[in-house]
């Protein structure tokens, strides 16, 4: 399964994309800032 | 080797016809015999412009590769080696590509100047550098392409290529600039007609000043300070006596022929000797009309009226001056010299013109209507000495006659000699003068020989005569000139105490209008003083001093003053009808009315002096309103600023939010499980409860600020509001502790209204101090009831809270927040307009606690009322 991290300070705009992206299929992990993705 | 030649053609704008300008000097060279070729010509695509370079041999381009495209430059070294003699170079202020031997192509021209090759090149006004910032502001465009005016300044020969902005237009219109797919965008962006028209004012006057420097420094380099005719400068003597207007206008007419410039010279003898004393009232009005006729007026100070004009016209470069004839008997001129012949003789290569003036207005200043209108002594002394002399006089002669032979004829003539400077001394240079024919010739009938006869045997006796009444003249005449300057210092200090006294009112006094006037009534010791200020056809008084007295059949007519419009004289007549009021009032807003007396010249000057201090008040007043309007506009500004930054960016999360997931859904190759469906569906709920919240939130903000809030003030049961307010936060809002004591009374509020400033609190507080240990308590407090929000957030530091309740305020970087940090300065405005108070506390442990005091109701009926905030 293929993993994507979505990374954005606007928590709406994390959920949109990572329902989105779960729907399609992928793993999905959130970040808040750069930081907390690295 | 010689340094070759640089000829520059500017434009105003691209496509005024430089580079044809260019072309055509190349083949005017060529065909001279000169070797031209072409260094670099743009043709910018323009078919024109290719085919005039017809058979001129062109120097092959240098291609360079930058960022993977190949850029053209012009093949400085393939030039230096062509070594020709002229070399046309198109667009001067034109940047090389990275990797070229200069930066600029204004460089490569220096190094074929160097090289003894003369340079004709092409520039438009708004590569100059000292312009660029000028441009910018025309055009709103930032000019990176700039050369520095100096190596502009050294080129041998600037041609301005001038073209008319409509020329230019139309040569767009029709694709001669730019291709067709271009010109649309830049008709109405570069090519506007006023852009193009303010570029073509800077390109000439850019030009007409370099023009002006190398004339200066041609005058300079070869030591010429006599006139030198490019512009006709025109220069009239102003004296302030009778005639001037005339000569002014002639003056303004001469230069007005040749386009010249009119300068006025008003000559202060150093000596005060020099010349008439000068009619202040009448060189103020001439100098106006100086102004009036576009010409400026200076000030010389000088011994000789000839010397000083002369001197001054040299050095303003004058190449005409203006005098007017003076109608003077012959003595006067040998006992003065002739201005004109003097000016005539040192004036050199300037043009004297010599104006006859008309005899009228000519004697109209001169002495005995000086005398008269000025009388300098004081009135009652003239008086008294009249009496002394038709008293004394006989009574001396009387003495005299009863003791002839115990005095000597000499002894006579002093005692004589002594009362008549009594006289002059007293009455002035009239008296005197009277005074001393008389009693010379007392003394002639009464004791010369023979006696009783006007005749005189004894030659002394003459002589002794007419000493007697040149020494009575003399001293009449100083009298008198001593009394005049008395009376000029006396009115001067009168004059500089009143505008001290209103300078100071002015530095001192928010509001010195009233002051003003009360100090301008006592100085001219008038009965009342008032300043209007004109609204539509109307003056309104907005300041007054003394008291008019309307109390007789006709009412007072005042002489009016213009504040602030110049050239705008007095306009009415103490004296008149009626007719004094207003007719004229110019283009001046403010207006000075005094009541009282008839003003004599004297007064109406200083008057003038002091109105012009009035108007600078009114203008500083005047200015300082605006200031005010100023910055509160730049609030409104502000606000609105933070407004459209604060709602684009959260009105745009939740919209894309709700997007995202409509797009998702709406994708039929997306198997969606239910409860991923579920979560979307919820998600596009919730954003659209947020858009709602938050467009809900700017319209009451909107109507707290134009103050259009409806409301209907009732008893409320703030159980009932609670519970309401909390309905509305929503899901986030379940673990909220609401404390209410059952005894609680009905609180007076207007129900909607009370219930938003709650949601708003409560979702605040939630939002920062968590979902948990948020809680809602009541109290009675005397006739308020209270009711606190607390929360265990971080809190708003003290000196924040003011900051909190403005609104569009969100505290630091709350990311998380939504809403534009409306909630709680809506909030603040809902309980303040129906009557209550906000206050924002520290929570005991941490957090927040928000207080809102609301009026208590009776716990019976209510009573419906309505109001608008």
């Amino acid at each position: 399964m293929m993993r994507v991290l979505v990374v954005d300070d606007e928590p709406q705009i994390r959920r949109a994309l990572s329902l989105n992206l779960g729907a399609r299929g992928y793993e999905v992990f959130e970040a808040a800032t750069g930081e907390q993705a690295l | 080797m010689a340094r070759g030649s640089l000829r520059i053609y500017l434009g105003a704008s691209p496509g005024v016809g430089k580079t044809f300008a260019m072309l055509d000097e190349g083949f005017r060279r060529r065909e001279r015999g000169a070797d031209v070729v072409i260094g670099i010509v743009e043709t910018h695509g323009r078919a024109g412009t290719a085919a005039q370079i017809r058979d001129l041999e062109v120097v092959p381009r240098a291609h360079r590769e930058h960022r993977g495209t190949t850029v053209q430059e012009m093949d400085l070294d393939a030039v230096l080696v062509r070594r020709p003699r002229v070399v046309l170079v198109d667009e001067f202020a034109h940047t090389n590509a990275p990797g070229s031997r200069n930066d600029k192509r204004w460089q490569d021209v220096e190094a074929l100047l160097d090289a003894g090759i003369d340079v004709i090149s092409t520039l438009n006004i708004q590569h100059l550098e000292s312009l660029n910032d000028v441009v910018t502001r025309i055009t709103g465009m930032v000019q990176r392409e700039t050369v520095p005016d100096a190596v502009v300044r050294r080129a041998d020969q600037i041609e301005l290529v001038d073209m008319s902005p409509e020329a230019v237009r139309r040569r767009m219109a029709h694709g001669n600039i730019y291709p067709a797919e271009r010109v649309d965008a830049a008709l109405s962006n570069w090519f506007r007609p006023g852009n193009l028209g303010a570029l073509r004012e800077l390109a000439l006057l850019w030009v007409a000043d370099r023009v002006e420097e190398s004339l200066s420094s041609y005058l300079v380099d070869h030591g010429i300070t006599d006139a030198w005719e490019t512009r006709e400068r025109v220069v009239v003597g102003i004296t302030g006596g009778g005639g001037g207007e005339a000569l002014i206008r002639r003056a303004a007419r001469i230069s007005g022929r040749v386009g010249g410039e009119l300068i006025g010279v008003h000559v202060v003898s150093v000596d005060g000797l020099v010349g008439t004393p000068a009619d202040s009232e009448r060189l103020a009005a001439q100098r106006r009309l100086v102004d009036e006729l576009g010409g400026t007026v200076r000030d010389v100070a000088g011994g000789s009226l000839a010397e000083a004009l002369v001197a001054f016209a040299r050095a303003e470069k004058a190449t005409q001056l203006v005098l007017g004839a003076t109608r003077r008997s012959r003595w006067y001129e040998v006992w003065r010299g002739s201005l004109v012949a003097r000016v005539t003789r040192l004036a050199g290569d300037i043009d004297v013109h010599v104006i006859a003036q008309r005899e009228p207005e000519e004697s109209e200043p001169t002495g005995g209507t000086r005398l008269r209108v000025h009388a300098p002594v004081d009135p009652r002394r003239i008086w008294w000495a009249w009496v002394l002399t038709v008293v004394g006089l006989p009574a001396l002669c009387a003495l005299g006659v009863a003791f002839r032979d115990g005095l000597a004829l000499e002894s006579e003539l002093l005692v004589f000699l002594a009362v008549v400077l009594l006289i002059a001394a007293i009455g002035g240079r009239l008296v005197g003068a009277v005074a001393s024919v008389v009693a010379s010739l007392l003394v002639n009938w009464f004791f010369v020989e023979p006696l009783h006869t006007l005749t005189v045997a004894d030659p002394d006796n003459l002589v002794a005569l007419m000493v007697f009444v040149a020494v009575a003249i003399t001293v009449g005449s100083l009298v008198d000139s001593a009394a005049r300057r008395s009376l000029d210092a006396a009115r001067a200090r009168v004059e500089a105490e009143a505008l001290a006294r209103a300078a100071a009112t002015m530095a001192a006094d928010p509001d010195p209008m009233p002051q003003l006037a009360e100090q301008l009534r006592t100085a001219a010791g008038l009965d009342a003083v008032r300043i209007s200020r004109r609204v539509g056809d109307a003056w309104t008084p907005i300041a007054a001093a003394g008291s008019i007295d309307d109390t007789g059949s006709t009412t007072p007519v005042p002489v009016v003053f213009a504040i602030g419009s110049p050239g705008d004289d007095s306009q009415g007549q103490g004296h008149g009808q009626g007719q004094g009021q207003a007719q004229n009032q110019g283009g001046s807003r403010h207006r000075l009315e005094l009541y009282g007396r008839p003003l004599s010249a004297d007064d109406q000057r200083m008057l003038r002096a002091l109105v012009d201090q009035l108007a600078v008040a009114i203008d500083h007043q005047e200015l300082a309103r605006e200031a005010i309007d100023i910055s509160a506009l730049a609030e409104i500004d502000a606000v609105r600023t933070a407004l459209l930054r604060a709602v684009s960016h959260d009105l745009r999360t939740p919209l894309s939010s709700i997007k995202a997931m409509v797009s998702g859904l709406l994708d039929r190759s997306v198997q969606w499980t239910d409860e991923q469906l579920a979560e979307a569906l919820a998600t596009i709920d919730e954003e659209t409860d947020r858009l709602n919240r938050l467009v809900g939130n700017l319209l009451d903000a909107s109507r707290l600020q134009i103050g259009a809030l409806a409301m209907n003030i009732v008893d409320v049961d703030l159980a009932e509001a609670v519970a309401g307010a909390l309905d509305s936060v929503g899901p986030v809002a379940d673990d909220v502790a609401v404390e209410l004591p059952a005894d609680l009374p009905m609180v007076k509020s207007d129900m909607v209204l009370l219930e938003r400033s709650l949601a708003n609190i409560v979702s605040n507080a939630v939002r920062h101090g968590g979902r948990a240990g948020v809680r809602i308590t009541a109290g009675t407090v005397g006739d308020e009831v209270r009711v606190c929000i607390v929360d265990r957030g971080p809190g708003i530091p003290l000196a924040q809270r003011e900051r909190v309740m403005a609104p569009f305020q969100r505290l630091g970087d709350q990311q998380t927040a939504d809403g534009v940090g409306l909630g709680m300065s809506i909030a603040q405005g809902f309980i303040s307009a129906s009557g209550g108070s906000l206050t924002l506390d520290d929570t005991p442990g941490g957090g927040l606690t928000v207080t809102m005091s609301l009026r208590a109701g009776s716990p019976a009926a209510s009573m419906p009322e309505r109001t608008n905030a």
